[in-house]
């Protein structure tokens, strides 16, 4: 999702100093083809030997000093289609996104994160950033070995669903991205003529509410709101955010960006509603599902999916049961936690040491490599919540969408 | 119980209502201050000074409410230990990607097959709340 921050701090005018400087870095093309498995090792081959700092975490820092440029931070999911661990949530050949809370799911608040590191990561004047210190190095180890935790653990998932091929998820059909791309592109031509951010929302919900109703989900309550876009499970509510809506885009990637985050949002809703017909299918009343998905979805809702159970022998079962359980998951919430506290730590620590870089600061170079070799090392726990199943979906097919619209 | 929590209450009793569409709604919690009319929502000065601003929501393509967001003033103080006298003990609502968000969800009014309901959810940063969505919930 895209969390665009509502006034820009007078402090964030320095920050693009960082971010312009991060976005200097050439990026390296083949980064997003690289699996996690590989990041790991690169991270370690960059930790334990900083100055063979490969063209990966340059890629890195570049991806994610443009994407801060655009309040959207995330790194590429990449690494959907390569290993087998990548392709645990069946996504493989799907993309990335936002995010899920349980009951409320979020967009990018690891992108919203990522971008307020970026922001706050130039130095005053004169000073040099320090690198990471004992402490964060300790834990950025953990970090690494936690990765390794949960690659076992979506290999497991893999293995589990081996035999279980899910079918063509509504949202998925290609119909349904074409018609919901050509409605969005128009809102962006027409821009003008909508005049005010609340109408240009409100088109973008009606396009929303169609793919929905196409694909036999409850169309959810839509207000616009000052600081997000997500979707809120328990309230059945997409807010969008007006940020987004406010200044036309300034290019196709810019718009293709807002279209597809209010899609892997929709999808959201797509991925509750199913997992409601799948309780359902298994015998559960109204009241049962309401109380049994994370975030309690609406008892309307879940009345809805009693009137169209998923059979339990339908592949698709396989599917929602893991986004079940990956909801329930306390490692799940333990893991982003462990992220926004302590990944995003390197990350400013990464942005500090390139900012310091580039003013040609005495040992700038040297913290630049530890730092970004310790942002190497934390990216692939990012790169690995990615691939925690409702977001790998959602971002998935938030890819798709977007490949439609540069199309 | 504190003004807050009574203007709660008269809130959650609103929309347990079998019917209930955005203007009532509006008129009943307090000033309006905008509506941003079909498919999203109408903005309200709250009569209850504790909060800053309501959002009406619609139902999709309606003009029934959905549910009504309370947002804190910035000085004024809902703890969950008021709200559990108030609407019973709650339940963890909190999911992934929360940060330093958490939800505590109240059953105020269940719904029942004869009757509508409202369910509250808080919404808590850093141990504060902040806002409080009220859900209508239709009878089952």
């Amino acid at each position: 999702m895209s969390e665009h921050e509502g006034a820009r701090p007078a402090a964030a005018a320095t920050a693009e100093v960082a971010t312009a400087n991060v976005q200097a870095v050439p990026a390296a093309p083949t980064l997003q083809r690289q699996s996690a498995v590989r990041q790991i090792h690169r991270s370690l081959q960059a930790w334990r030997s900083p100055s063979a700092e490969g063209e990966g975490d340059e890629g890195e820092s570049a991806e994610g000093g443009d994407k801060a440029d655009e309040g959207e931070v995330a790194p590429e999911a990449t690494a959907q289609t390569e290993t087998p661990d990548e392709a645990a949530p069946k996504v493989a050949a799907k993309r990335q996104g936002s995010s899920a809370r349980g009951g409320r799911i979020g967009s990018s608040t690891v992108r919203q994160a990522l971008r307020k590191v970026m922001r706050s990561t130039t130095p005053p004047p004169g000073t040099t950033p320090a690198g990471p210190n004992a402490e964060q190095l300790a834990q950025m180890r953990s970090l690494e070995l936690a990765a390794d935790a949960i690659k076992k653990r979506n290999q497991a998932i893999l293995a589990a669903s081996a035999g279980g091929v899910p079918g063509p998820e509504a949202m998925h059909a290609s119909a349904q991205i074409t018609q919901f791309v050509a409605a969005a592109k128009t809102i962006f031509k027409d821009w003008d003529m909508y005049q005010t951010p609340e109408a240009r929302i409100r088109m973008m919900a009606f396009a929303a509410s169609d793919t929905l109703t196409a694909a036999g989900v409850p169309t959810p309550v839509v207000v616009a709101d000052d600081a997000e876009t997500s979707f809120r499970a328990g309230a059945w509510r997409l807010s969008i955010s007006k940020q987004s809506y406010s200044a036309k885009p300034a290019n196709e990637d810019k718009a293709a960006n807002i279209a597809s985050t209010v899609y892997h949002e929709a999808r959201h809703a797509e991925q509750y509603f199913n997992v409601a017909r799948m309780l359902a299918g298994k015998g559960k009343n109204a009241t049962e599902i309401a109380a049994e998905v994370p975030g309690g979805i609406p008892p309307r809702i879940a009345a809805e999916a009693c009137l169209k159970p998923m059979p339990p022998t339908d592949p698709d079962c396989v599917q929602f049961q893991r986004i079940l359980d990956a909801l329930r998951d306390p490692a799940t919430k333990k893991l982003t936690e462990d992220i926004l506290d302590k990944v995003f730590a390197a990350g400013r620590a990464t942005m500090a040491a390139i900012a310091a870089g580039r003013a040609n600061a005495p040992d700038a170079q040297t913290k630049s490599d530890e730092a970004k070799a310790a942002w190497l090392i934390a990216n692939p726990l990012v790169e690995q919540q990615k691939r925690l199943d409702p977001e790998v979906d959602a971002y998935g097919i938030e890819n798709l969408v977007k490949a439609a619209f540069k199309a | 119980m504190s003004p807050a929590v009574a203007y709660l209450r008269r809130a959650v009793e609103l929309l347990a209502q079998e019917t209930l569409v955005i203007g009532d709604a509006v008129a009943a919690l307090g000033t309006l201050v905008e509506d941003l009319g079909p498919m999203l929502q109408a903005v309200v000065r709250p009569s209850e000074p504790a909060f800053a601003r309501a959002d009406v929501a619609r139902l999709p393509r309606t003009d029934d409410v959905a549910d009504v967001e309370l947002t804190l003033a910035a000085d004024a103080v809902v703890s969950l230990e008021e709200l559990s006298a108030a609407f019973g003990l709650g339940q963890d609502a909190s999911g992934l990607h929360h940060g330093a968000r958490s939800e505590r969800l109240f059953m105020p009014i269940p719904a029942t097959p004869a009757h509508a309901g409202c369910a509250l959810f808080a919404t808590l940063v850093g141990g504060r709340v902040t806002k409080l969505l009220l859900r209508r919930d239709p009878p089952l």
